[in-house]
């Protein structure tokens, strides 16, 4: 199997990051029994202007991956990984490679309703109007 | 002649001052108040009017087929929303909410199997003043109700692309404009797209700020964004007697732009806005007395426009 964590650096001794779409890296990883082949994957969707969670959802569709462990993963994404039967974890803080453990013992939560939307964007608060125009591209 | 209400800063009472200038000015002119802060507009709740439906906004939507589509992914690659999903060896699809309509995938398709649909992304609606005594207000007489109009757009929830409901509305309102010496538009807070949108081809823009570090910041904002759109400004300044209004005076000193009326804080202008009557009565009267003379000095509008409008 498959299974992508959302990182904060190259390898399996990297951090894990807390955002989906805007995560600077994904370590892709073949386990079986025991951690296998591994692969690092920048986020292109890192800069992206928008859909941001989307792009990074159909990077891992392309991957063929089977497992995402990550933080809050927004509905557009959601509906993205759930159309390609990708199941989704909830990250632990931690590195890499003791979050693929964790999941290995069953001890990670499967996420099941996506969180909410535009959560990974810098400056973007709840407050009205805080960093809207850097979204609309009109 | 169009004038634009914006300020910046939210909850500095652009709404408040859009409602009561546009009630002012229909006692004796034609006016059409337009509501452009699409994602809450409020105009109609501050006028106790009752709103109605005039049509749908509507945009593209792209639609796939399936039997022409040679999967080669060209419609996700072009799609600078990041809407459109493609894996290799799978169909393409969309993300409607992600869609901003611009069309770019079925124009970029090699194989032709993109076509034209259509999604609701917000709602124009309209409505009158009504004469309602239970309210005390006295002053809405059968002419004022005449001389009304509110138009007022609405995007519709969960749809991110606010700026076309805007544009829709702006569209709609100029359609009617003709019959109207004057239009009122309410923006929304901050300085994006939808402000913006709202703000162009207008011939003043009325600044609603309030004496505070926080309003001060976004004035200046909002200033700067007038001045790259070389349109004029005029400064209120609301709760002018609460906090420093040094702030507002030194700001519009440096940019040259003048404050035009400073409303104070008081008790009457909160109930009548808790009551859903033009909050500002009596205090805009001077201020609208002063727009419609430079209105006409500028030939903003002209005699013969004042003419038709008495003898319509």
């Amino acid at each position: 199997m498959k299974i992508a964590v959302a990182a904060t650096g190259e390898n399996l001794d990297s951090g894990t990051s807390p955002v989906f779409g805007r995560c600077p890296y994904f370590i892709l990883a073949d386990v079986n029994d025991e951690i296998g082949e591994t692969k690092v994957v920048k986020n292109p969707a890192m800069m992206a202007g928008g859909g941001a969670g989307i792009q990074a959802a159909q990077l891992l569709a392309e991957e063929k991956v089977d497992v995402v462990i990550s933080g809050a993963v927004g509905p557009n994404a959601f509906e993205v990984l759930k159309r390609f039967n990708i199941k989704v974890y909830e990250i632990q803080p931690g590195t890499v490679e003791e979050n693929i453990n964790l999941y290995q013992k069953g001890e990670l939560e499967e996420i099941s309703v996506p969180g909410p939307e535009n959560r990974g964007r810098a400056g973007m608060g709840a407050g009205r109007g805080g960093g809207r125009g850097a979204r609309r591209r009109f | 002649m169009r004038i634009a209400v914006t300020g910046g800063k939210g909850g500095t009472g652009k709404s408040t001052v859009a409602t009561s200038i546009a009630f002012e000015m229909a006692k004796v002119h034609r006016t059409l108040l337009v509501d452009c802060d699409v994602e809450c507009p409020d105009d109609h709740l501050l006028l106790s009017i009752t709103r109605e439906k005039v049509k749908d906004v509507e945009t593209f939507l792209p639609s796939f087929d399936q039997e022409t589509c040679q999967k080669c992914g060209i419609c996700s690659q072009t799609c600078r929303q990041n809407a459109v999903v493609f894996v290799t060896g799978e169909y393409p699809f969309l993300i409607p909410e992600q869609c901003n309509g611009c069309g770019a995938c079925m124009l970029a398709c090699p194989w032709g199997s993109i076509t034209e649909d259509s999604q609701v992304i917000g709602t124009i609606y309209q409505g009158h003043l009504e004469v309602q005594e239970s309210l005390g207000l006295e002053g809405v007489t059968q002419g004022l109700v005449n001389n009304f109009l509110l138009i007022s757009g609405e995007v519709a929830v969960g749809c991110e692309a606010s700026t076309l409901v805007v544009n829709a509305t702006r569209e709609y309102a100029s359609q009617l404009e003709d019959d109207y010496l004057f239009t009122v538009i309410d923006t929304a807070a901050g300085t994006h797209c939808d402000v913006i949108s709202a703000l162009m081809d207008t011939n003043l823009v009325l600044a609603v700020s309030e004496p505070t570090p926080l309003g001060k910041h976004d004035l200046e904002l909002i200033l700067e964004l007038l001045e790259k759109m070389g349109l004029d400004a005029k400064i209120i300044i609301n709760r002018a007697d609460l906090g420093s209004l040094d702030l507002i005076k030194t700001l519009a000193d440096e940019k040259g732009v003048m404050i035009t009326l400073e409303i104070p804080y008081k008790k009457e202008i909160l109930e009548n806005y808790s009551r859903g009557v033009p909050a500002l009565e009596g205090l805009v009267s001077d201020l609208v007395t002063d727009l419609v003379e430079e209105a006409l000095q500028d030939d903003l509008v002209t005699v013969e426009d004042e003419m038709k409008e008495e003898d319509p």
